[in-house]
């Protein structure tokens, strides 16, 4: 709360807009916000309007917006909501591999049993050390790529191409590409290393899964860079020119004005990033089919050997909501636990 | 990369996963799925009776010659096949030969580029999707084909036709018999042999023509090849199970239990006896004494090892021969000349191999009378000396008709190529017993990887009979796990 209401003064600083009223009285942090938005439109007036007539307005407006969102709704509701229900369902079910044949209708017993079983947890590990591997380390370099490549150098155009190049990569090429490469008999960084010969950096144990990220970490920082150029465009040049003028140094600048007005971009990307950790499938099916000894074997990959490869789709269900309400648990998490650490500069 | 034909991703994947590591798979619990499926009726009749014992009551009429009587003519079918590159072109010749040698039938084939894909797109389609009249689908797909109650076993079609299967090749349609019944007929039909380097065996003072023959034998070549510092490592040992598999069907010992799932539903592994310990230590041993290196199971990292001369053997499907020689001989080195040896084995007094590839079955579900007698000619027209001789010809699959070795085109080809030979006759010398045969479980693909699995442990320090004890154990959960479903 009190860091919202700073964030408010700032932000209505900035703007120019003196009679900020928010983050006063018995309004709630999100409330508070929530006018700052609609700051311009004078939040004084409503207060004293006719209750009943600003009911019946509400009413209106909610009615006219479910209008507006239920085409939506109705694709959703038929895509992806539908399936989901079927899907829990289907985890109720010991499934035949085939399904023309009957299914045996289990309960709860399968997800108890698959959500405590070794192999489970064991892929979760996999998989929270996956992301740890590769989001945090994929946001500091796309911004330091970001930071290197917003100097006003001459030629600074071909970094910044090169910088966001990955983006336009598919996950398979990089993917067939890093394979080779990483090929212990005539890969180039054998070879480079002087270690020609053996099992290999993706056939082992140890270094499956960092191999795995680092090329996740090669694929993604395109668009983490990109991501973190804009963001640093807009911030505004009279805020660092003014941090300069009081004597402070680069890292300072970068360190106080620099990186909170990146924040959101880091949030964002943070989001994004873990969600898309969670769901990589591409390079690791290319690169160690969840091997060796499963040591690449993250949720997303389990389930895909559950569903395609033991033909266990009741199993897969089973699997599927569990990655789905570990991602809705993490989103909220990030949604209320984040933002109230990200500074939102003013338009 | 792009000259390497032994990197492509999907040819890697295809070898690794599904053309070779597949491996026999058992019928026994066929016979239950089969008989409560196909014959419900009858079974129902005979349920208060003793065991039906009799093989024809197991296997449905067949609408023998319902093709030649349909009312429109041609019958149409559809054929889902997974042979990518000159397999690919090679079946499409023999198919249209088909099609323009009868008016009765004519078939299309749909390309699902791999085992896998084909297997996951059929299941999709047993829903309620369009299924094909005739599909090739991988070996060890067997059980699972047979539990899918969606095929018509081509004994059907055998028993009343009286097909004679003696030209056979005896191994190639044992793979495909659980309980009496032949479900399917062999086709790309492969098996693992050794691959070396005959130019390093000469400088390590080795007889080029004279490949092992045994384990021990393979270890001691490896250990002079090592010592001569010829090259780093005597041999690559690749991670995939169809090589101890090989080597348990070759000292006469069973995978899984009930004759390797062959007189029943397997229920439990048995790899994990004597032989298998003696096979996961002499693994051990190898690596250990870093007289081999271990390959990873996706892609050719053991045929690469031969070429950069850093381990001039390897066990490999015979289906990578074509390959390995085209590479060979785009790009000449004096010191590269490929030779070919049958596959080593526990013992001199070795047992037989069991073969690896895919099988074609009859598509019962949802068809017609027309469209499976369609498919069967189809079938059988593939099966034919003329079409085997031009299929091995063209693709370097083993014939699986005797009578198709002495066909010129096939003369010709093994002439070119001689190293296709191996395999063929490896396979045609082995005995007929249920070692031989292979395993059939449903499981099978986790079984698979269970014993690669055992195997890749086996490089991190795990000891041989932990590792084993470890890998019978996951392989054991997984047939459970499957029997439980089905």
């Amino acid at each position: 709360m009190a860091g919202t209401g700073s964030n408010d003064g700032n932000r209505s600083g900035e703007s120019g807009v003196g009679d900020n009223t928010c983050g006063s009285g018995a309004m709630s942090g999100s409330t508070g916000r929530r006018e700052v938005h609609g700051n311009s439109g004078g939040n004084g007036s409503r207060k004293g309007g006719v209750r009943s007539l600003a009911w019946l307005n509400a009413v209106r407006e909610a009615g006219l917006g479910y209008l507006w969102i239920l085409p939506a709704l109705v694709v959703f509701g038929v895509f992806v909501f539908f399936p989901l229900l079927k899907a829990v369902w289907l985890g109720f079910f010991e499934t035949p591999p085939f399904p023309n044949l009957p299914a045996h209708f289990v309960g709860l017993s399968q997800y108890a049993s698959t959500l405590s079983s070794a192999i489970f947890l064991h892929s979760l590990w996999r998989t929270v050390l996956f992301v740890i591997f590769t989001v945090p380390a994929g946001i500091v370099l796309g911004i330091a790529l970001a930071t290197l490549a917003h100097q006003r150098l001459a030629g600074i155009r071909v970094f910044r191409t090169i910088f966001s190049s990955t983006v336009a990569t598919s996950t398979a090429v990089a993917s067939v590409i890093f394979f080779t490469l990483l090929d212990p008999q005539v890969g180039l960084f054998s070879y480079w290393l002087g270690q020609r010969g053996g099992t290999g950096i993706l056939a082992n144990p140890t270094l499956a899964l960092p191999a795995v990220s680092v090329v996740t970490i090669w694929q993604n920082i395109g668009f983490t860079f990109i991501l973190m150029s804009a963001a640093l465009q807009s911030v505004p040049d009279d805020l660092l020119e003014a941090a300069r003028i009081d004597g402070a140094s680069n890292w300072f600048r970068f360190r106080t004005v620099t990186l909170p007005l990146l924040s959101p971009t880091v949030f964002f990307a943070s989001i994004i990033g873990i969600i898309g950790s969670f769901q990589a499938f591409g390079q690791i099916d290319l690169l160690t089919q969840g091997g060796p000894n499963n040591h690449t074997l993250v949720l997303i990959y389990y389930i895909y050997q559950a569903a395609y490869t033991d033909s266990n789709y009741g199993l897969a269900a089973v699997l599927s909501i569990a990655l789905f309400a570990i991602l809705l648990v993490l989103t909220l998490v990030q949604f209320w636990f984040f933002e109230r650490r990200v500074f939102y500069a003013g338009s | 990369m792009s000259d390497e034909p032994w990197a492509g991703e999907h040819r890697a994947r295809e070898i690794g996963r599904a053309g070779w590591s597949a491996l026999p798979v058992s019928r026994r619990t066929v016979l239950q799925m089969a008989s409560l499926s196909a014959t419900g009726v009858v079974l129902a009749g005979c349920s208060s009776s003793k065991a039906v014992k009799v093989p024809t009551s197991k296997v449905p009429a067949f609408p023998l010659g319902a093709a030649a009587r349909a009312k429109s003519k041609p019958v149409n079918i559809t054929m889902w096949q997974s042979m990518t590159g000159t397999n690919g072109t090679a079946l499409a010749d023999l198919t249209a030969k088909f099609n323009a040698s009868q008016s009765d039938v004519h078939v299309s084939t749909v390309n699902q580029a791999s085992y896998t894909a084909t297997l996951t797109l059929y299941t999709a389609a047993l829903s309620g999707g369009t299924l094909p009249d005739v599909v090739q689908m991988e070996s060890s797909d067997l059980q699972l084909m047979i539990d899918s109650d969606s095929a018509t076993p081509v004994q059907s079609a055998i028993d009343a036709e009286r097909y004679n299967l003696s030209d056979y090749v005896p191994s190639t349609v044992d793979y495909f018999r659980v309980d009496g019944v032949l479900w399917a007929l062999p086709f790309a039909i492969s098996g693992e042999v050794l691959f070396y380097n005959k130019v390093a065996f000469s400088k390590a003072g080795l007889d080029p023509e004279k490949p092992p023959t045994t384990l021990s034998e393979l270890r001691a070549y490896a250990e002079k090849i090592v010592s001569t510092k010829t090259e780093k490592y005597g041999m690559s040992l690749k991670l995939t199970p169809s090589t101890f598999e090989e080597w348990m069907a070759m000292g006469g010992e069973l995978l899984v239990n009930h004759e390797n799932g062959r007189s029943g539903r397997a229920t439990a592994v048995t790899f994990d006896d004597s032989l298998g310990k003696s096979l996961f230590t002499w693994w051990y041993d190898m690596v250990h004494d870093r007289i081999a290196q271990t390959t990873p199971f996706l892609g050719y990292d053991d045929l690469f090892a031969i070429q950069s001369q850093i381990a001039p053997m390897t066990i490999e499907t015979s289906a990578a021969i074509g390959d390995a020689v085209y590479v060979l001989e785009s790009r000449p080195n004096p010191n590269l000349e490929l030779g070919v040896g049958p596959l080593p084995g526990p013992s001199a007094s070795n047992g037989g191999v069991f073969v690896g590839g895919s099988g074609l079955y009859i598509v019962k579900l949802r068809s017609t009378p027309e469209r499976q007698d369609a498919a069967w000619q189809y079938i059988k027209f593939l099966q034919d000396p003329a079409s085997q001789a031009y299929w091995a010809a063209k693709t370097g699959y083993i014939p699986v008709r005797r009578s198709a070795v002495s066909e010129p085109v096939l003369i010709q080809a093994w002439k070119d190529v001689p190293q296709y030979r191996v395999a063929y006759e490896q396979i045609l010398a082995s005995p007929a017993d249920p070692a031989t045969a292979g395993y059939v479980s449903g499981a099978s693909t986790e079984v698979d990887t269970a014993i690669e699995s055992g195997l890749t442990a086996l490089s991190s320090g795990v000891s041989p009979g932990t590792a084993l004890t470890q890998a019978a154990h996951t392989a054991n959960a997984a047939i459970s796990s499957y029997n439980s479903r089905v």
